[in-house]
């Protein structure tokens, strides 16, 4: 025996023992008393006789092998080393697990970086949509809560019974505030608002035209959370003639200056002092006031007007106590009625409803509101909206990862080999699809931001920066973030963990191109296609119904109408000398005064006629004008004559009515001529018929209109100075009319609204709306066309060989492109069947909200079915062609 | 040889007899105590009675020190505790009832057949 193999035990022993310490979970003593325990075998055996090699291995045979040690050690120390060791082990292998699946995904990311971009950018697009829809939605529903008694604020409104129908006034009575304040103890507080239309207010020299003057009950501060920077709240509006200012207000009037004390002088003979100023409404309220005088000071100058059940121009608040319901105080407000009120014309009668203040911006459309109201409809169209553009951009995420499935087929199955569960699989592709949503709700936070300005621009609001940043919208974009990697992953990872790894490698394997993938993927595309075509054909039809609105006749010339808006209270006397000096201007045509133009507030009055008892009163629309109205305003008489000079002046004020009228009246417009006809105040006859004409907006029927002929203007109603100008420039005249206007009514600004201009405001919610639809059924076809495009470029890759072999055959390119696109395009026609229908119904629906509408025409499904076809073709023969053009030669190379 | 299961629901008996009979003991020589005893029949791998042992002192049965008689190995001593005392009376009242079973059982019997 050779001292080279000599047996080394004390080296045999310490490799026994780091064998032993590595496989086992054993302590350093237990390991001592293992090696001792060998140790005294081995002595026993040498004494014997046994050489020392073979009692070693006799020796370590009798200890155990390493796995009988190691399951009887691994038994003892399951609750403690055992679990701590598998924790730590545990632990490093899910993280060198993640680091691997970060890679693998980060490098499938690179490598695909195409389809990534389309991928996320698709996904980004639509988040950020979303995420925009979303800001809107939040402030729709955020009006009027930052009142901190919100919950217990409601408006009584009047529904105002007459025998010709309901009148759904949102104004009531000045006694209604302090009858309920009286009767029902539930009611707190209460506070009306009575609103001007237009208040002249003079500081110094300089004069201005108000028109968010409002007097108010000094309650309004302990009801709404008007929050005051100077003054009392509960003495502000305490006197008569005080007067709150909001910030901005009194910078405009006062500059620098401190304004309290100040005193503005209103209607050009009041003083007003100023007792407080507030903070700039927010914009989340459905009225907004510039000043607020105390309600003593109307009740001061109008003794009448105040505390009785009519004229019903006072807009009620009321503050119920905590506990109290509207609906428990809504019901005894009949009763309170019946008994306060002295209602005395027979068949009129009053029903009073109770809104809560939260639900006014959304929910209530009343004849006179103070704002122009949200609809909650529209909050629904863009939640639709929202989730449609999401789940298109969903769609392509699962598109393309499952047509791209094969391509992660190798891997799956190395993976399988190695162990890996299928639920580890589906984890891992989860988690990649979390990776590229999570990318994309950052982008889309960052194309938001780059959107805001525009989006507020197209919507009105005023969304800021800090409203995209803030908790719940971040909130929001993390649920977005996981709802989307669930939406687009599952799929995919279902798919992508359920590859047989014998099928894999045996190279059978057609994963992502079964008959069920293929379905669904066309399926999806279908889909998008559909939704995007329903949006975009939905987008036109709108935007023809407002152009409809737009260019049909309106029955009277609203171009070259230019209103002069500033003669008040006593100044109207002037209108006469005005009248004159004004007609002798060249560029006017001519002059005519009213109580109201189109497309403004109209007045409902009490007329009897021909064929009534002698208590029996109708509503109708009066037009108070003078001489020369229907003129200047090119309208069409169907009978009868004109107002004229000395027959329809002086004593005798007649009146015109429209056919409207006169059919509704039972006459023929031959017939009407003639007939008596009379207000409460004055009687006259009827002189002629006017052919219909729209003086409110389009999506209302023209109703019955008496025109009056008034020289002097009626009450408190503003009176409009209607000036047809001759030439198109407009504007070259407008000089020469403040020039005459500061000549004859000095001390009042010169005030004035093109006619046309004014009664498309009326339009400017629809415009918004068709706005923003257009350009949401825009993105959501883009997206879909990036979907396509990644589509097509699998196809066209996929079909290399394919496309090889039939060009070496002798197939041409425009052979080849018509093969590649005609699959799609087949889709795009098939999502263009679904969505006519759905899109016809629907927006037929949406039409029946006109009284004057657009027929839908078909043409217009032609041209959108007929685009959306263009566009796909143009998204996939990108692709198509770039296949076909292709050097069969390197498509070849490797067969 | 003994079957695992045997050899498990033996093994807290016998090395809690040894010790309670032969006072401190160390695992190579209750192994050896053990082959001796039996005529080589039961030959524990030292694998399975060390935990066997770690498992009884933390049960508070036995307690363990480390000792080195003179001109001896440093070893790991195991000594019984009363607690493990009261334990093996239970566990021998329990192997004499199944022992007297298991006798009369398979006892000169009348036979059956």
């Amino acid at each position: 025996m050779g001292t080279a193999t000599q047996f080394d035990l004390e080296a045999a022993i310490a490799t026994w023992c780091r064998f032993l310490a590595s496989a086992c979970a054993l302590s350093s003593d237990d390991l001592d008393e293992l090696e001792g325990h060998l140790r005294d075998e081995m002595d026993a055996l040498v004494a014997e006789g046994m050489p020392q090699e073979m009692a070693f291995r006799e020796a370590r045979r009798r200890v155990g092998d390493y796995a009988t040690v190691k399951e009887a050690y691994d038994q003892l120390y399951w609750r403690k080393v055992h679990h701590e060791r598998r924790l730590t082990e545990e632990l490093s292998i899910r993280l060198t697990m993640l680091n691997n699946y970060l890679k693998i995904a980060l490098r499938n990311l690179r490598r695909q970086a195409g389809y990534t971009f389309l991928n996320v950018t698709g996904l980004a697009v639509g988040i950020a949509c979303c995420l925009l829809i979303l800001l809107y939605v939040q402030d729709e529903r955020a009006f009027d809560r930052y009142h901190k008694q919100a919950d217990h604020i409601v408006r009584a409104v009047l529904d105002l019974e007459t025998p010709t129908g309901t009148n759904a006034l949102t104004a009531g009575p000045a006694a209604l505030a302090p009858t309920i304040l009286a009767e029902i103890p539930e009611v707190e507080r209460a506070v009306r608002f009575y609103h001007p239309s237009s208040v002249p207010v003079r500081y110094g020299d300089e004069p201005f035209q108000e028109e968010a003057f409002f007097f108010a009950d000094s309650s309004v501060f302990g009801i709404f959370d008007f929050e005051l920077i100077a003054g009392n709240p509960r003495t502000a509006l305490a006197t008569p003639y005080s007067l709150v200012l909001t910030e901005e207000t009194a910078h405009r009037y006062f500059g620098a200056d401190d304004p309290m004390g100040q005193v503005l002088t209103v209607n050009d003979s009041l003083q007003f002092e100023v007792t407080g100023i507030v903070a700039d409404i927010p914009a989340q309220s459905h009225f907004r006031f510039d000043f607020l005088a105390s309600f003593s000071s109307w009740e001061a100058l109008v003794p009448s007007l105040v505390d009785t059940w009519s004229p019903h121009i006072y807009y009620t608040y009321l503050l119920l106590s905590p506990g109290t319901t509207a609906e428990a105080v809504e019901a005894r407000l009949p009763q309170l009625v019946e008994e306060n009120a002295n209602l005395t014309r027979p068949g009129w009668s009053f029903n009073f409803q109770l809104q809560p203040l939260t639900s006014i911006h959304l929910y209530s459309h009343r004849n006179d509101e103070l704002g122009s109201n949200g609809r909650v409809e529209n909050l629904y169209l863009f939640g639709v909206i929202a989730v449609f553009i999401l789940l298109i951009a969903c769609v392509n995420f699962m598109n393309l990862t499952t047509a791209r499935a094969g391509n992660r087929m190798q891997e799956v199955g190395m993976r399988k080999v190695l162990g890996a569960h299928r639920k580890q699989l589906a984890g891992q592709f989860l988690g990649e699809a979390f990776l590229l949503s999570f990318a994309s709700v950052a982008l889309a936070l960052g194309l938001a931001l780059l959107a805001l300005p525009l989006f507020n621009t197209l919507s009105g609001k005023t969304g800021a920066v800090a409203d995209l940043l803030s908790g719940p919208t971040l909130l929001a974009l993390i649920v977005i973030g996981l709802v989307v990697g669930l939406l687009a992953g599952t799929y995919p990872a279902f798919v992508l963990s359920s590859f047989r790894p014998l099928a894999v490698f045996k190279g059978g394997a057609q994963v992502g191109r079964q008959r069920g993938a293929i379905v669904l993927r066309k399926g999806l595309v279908v889909f998008q296609f559909a939704v995007s075509i329903f949006l975009i054909s939905g987008s036109a039809i709108v935007y023809s119904q407002l152009d409809y609105m737009r260019s049909r006749p309106l029955g009277f010339a609203p171009e070259q109408v230019v209103v002069l808006s500033g003669l008040k209270g006593s100044q109207l006397d002037l209108y006469e000398t005005l009248k004159e000096e004004l007609g002798q201007l060249a560029a006017v045509e001519g002059v005519a005064a009213s109580n109201g133009v189109p497309g403004r507030q109209n007045l409902g009055l009490s007329i009897q006629t021909e064929g009534m008892a002698e208590d029996e009163w109708r509503v109708m629309n009066v037009l108070f004008v003078d001489l020369g109205f229907a003129e200047a305003y090119q309208m069409d008489m169907v009978a009868g004559r004109d107002f004229a000079e000395g027959r329809d002046t002086d004593s005798t004020r007649n009146f015109i009515l429209n056919e409207t009228a006169v059919a509704n009246l039972g006459w023929t417009p031959q017939e009407a001529v003639g007939k008596p006809f009379a207000l409460t105040r004055g009687r006259g006859e009827v002189v002629g018929v006017v052919r219909d004409f729209h003086y409110a907006a389009l999506q209302h029927r023209v109703e019955p209109l008496a025109i009056r002929s008034s020289p002097v203007a009626f009450g408190s109603a503003p009176l409009y100075v209607s000036l047809r100008i001759s030439t198109q420039q407009a504007n070259r005249v407008l000089p020469q009319l403040e020039a005459v206007w500061n000549s004859i009514v000095p001390g009042r600004p010169f005030t004035f609204f093109f006619l046309n201009a004014d009664f498309d405001r009326q339009y400017r919610a629809e415009d918004q709306l068709s706005q923003l639809v257009s350009i949401f059924a825009v993105l959501a076809t883009l997206i879909a066309c990036l979907g396509l495009f990644g589509l097509a470029a699998h196809t066209a890759e996929q079909r290399t060989k394919e496309i090889g072999v039939r060009k070496v055959l002798g197939a041409s390119v425009s052979g080849i492109v018509a093969l590649l696109s005609k699959d799609f395009l087949k889709l795009v026609l098939l999502g263009f069947a679904i969505a006519t229908p759905i899109s016809y119904f629907a927006m037929h629906r949406w039409l029946d909200d006109f009284a004057y509408r657009v027929e839908i025409a078909w043409w217009i499904f032609l041209i959108v079915g007929f685009a959306a076809l263009i566009i796909a073709l143009l998204t996939v023969s990108y692709q198509a062609i770039r296949a076909a053009t292709l050097d069969p030669v390197k498509a070849l190379r490797y067969e | 040889m003994l079957s695992k299961s045997m050899t498990a629901a033996s093994i807290n008996a016998i090395i809690l007899s040894l010790l309670e009979q032969g006072g401190e003991s160390y695992g190579y020589l209750i192994i050896k105590n053990v082959r001796e005893l039996s005529g080589g029949a039961i030959d524990w791998p030292a694998g399975s009675l060390y935990p066997v042992l770690h498992r009884l002192k933390t049960e508070g049965l036995v307690e363990s020190y480390w000792n080195q008689p003179e001109g001896e190995r440093r070893r790991r001593y195991y000594r019984i505790t009363a607690k493990g005392r009261q334990a093996l009376s239970a566990e021998k009242s329990q192997w004499f009832t199944v022992h007297n079973l298991l006798i009369q059982l398979w006892g000169p019997q009348p036979s059956l057949t």
